[in-house]
């Protein structure tokens, strides 16, 4: 069962706005994904659109360095820290923990839908975009929690390879 | 030639600016990969942005009164500035927008010079809106000039006809 209900910022009218943005964008991918599916795209199609939309973002958005906390810093804005409920469990010069308590792209993919099956694969896809920003840094990065999975968080895990 | 820039820097509007932007970015992911691999985007893109544009309806009145409408549509003063939207007619048959700015627009031009596909992806975009009109009979929507066929702004027509 998906929980999804953000914990802070609540009724902030900025973050509301940012949230509502978010949430308009997962309703896009929501529909251009199940459109594309039924059209004949294969997920790993879906998959490697998002992954080069990462990659864009590594290249583009973030500042290129090959110090971890420093990458965290641009990664992690204000705006982003309030939309996802987020918070930093972990931060090492190996490891940089993303902790996410509310997903907005959940938070429409649940308004269209009950099939939390899809959900999850859906989820799984987008993140590739995480995984193209990382490609682009020579990083992993490992899921261990997913709120689309019914782990009522998501836990990112982007790591230095050893 | 495409003329795309914004004139409002509030703080609010940046960050919304870069999230729609970030929109536009998977968007334009998941439609180029899909044309680059054969798949049909004119089919299964409209089809899945119509479908945002038909789950907005509820957010609008349930109204055959063009004023009422257009009076919900421009409500949101962070929406208007976002796209930078101006009112530049309105009477009880016809009203005429004009959008001076598209953060859409703004991360294309970045990806691509390509000014066909531009072209292309903006005019799918816009089911979104046509979409929105689906659950109105009383009223017509249309597309006048766009930012991406290098007009100053884009212009939108609604006409009452019943």
């Amino acid at each position: 069962m998906i929980k999804n209900t953000p914990r802070n910022y609540v009724g902030d009218f900025e973050v509301e706005k940012l949230r509502a943005a978010s949430i308009n964008r997962g309703k896009w991918i929501f529909q251009i994904v199940k459109a594309g599916l039924e059209a004949g795209m294969q997920w790993d199609d879906i998959r490697e659109a998002i992954r080069k939309a990462g990659a864009y973002k590594g290249y583009n958005s973030f500042l290129r360095t090959s110090d971890l906390k420093k990458f965290a810093k641009a990664f992690a804005t204000d705006a982003l820290i309030k939309t996802n409920d987020a918070e930093i469990p972990v931060l090492t010069d190996d490891e940089f923990v993303w902790e996410v308590h509310y997903c907005p792209l959940v938070e429409a993919w649940t308004q269209y839908t009950d099939d939390e099956k899809f959900i999850a694969k859906l989820c799984d896809a987008c993140m590739e975009i995480d995984r193209g920003t990382m490609d682009t840094y020579g990083w992993n990065l490992e899921l261990k929690n997913t709120i689309a999975g019914g782990d009522g968080k998501c836990t990112i895990c982007m790591q230095k390879k050893k | 030639m495409i003329k795309n820039s914004p004139s409002i820097d509030e703080k609010l509007i940046v960050k919304l600016r870069e999230a729609n932007e970030n929109r536009g970015l998977w968007y334009y992911y998941l439609l180029k990969t899909a044309k680059d691999k054969g798949y049909d985007i004119e089919k299964f893109a409209r089809k899945g942005v119509r479908k945002v544009g038909q789950s907005n309806s509820p957010k609008f009145p349930d109204t055959t009164d063009l004023k009422e409408f257009v009076e919900a549509f421009m409500m949101d003063d962070v929406n208007k500035k976002l796209f930078e939207m101006e009112l530049v007619h309105l009477d009880e048959n016809e009203a005429r927008i004009e959008f001076h700015y598209c953060p859409m627009t703004g991360i294309w031009t970045k990806l691509t010079d390509d000014q066909e596909f531009i072209k292309q992806i903006c005019d799918i975009a816009m089911d979104v809106d046509r979409g929105l009109f689906d659950a109105y009979d009383c009223f017509e929507f249309s597309l006048g000039k766009t930012i991406c066929d290098g007009h100053k702004t884009c212009e939108i027509c609604i006409k009452k006809v019943k």
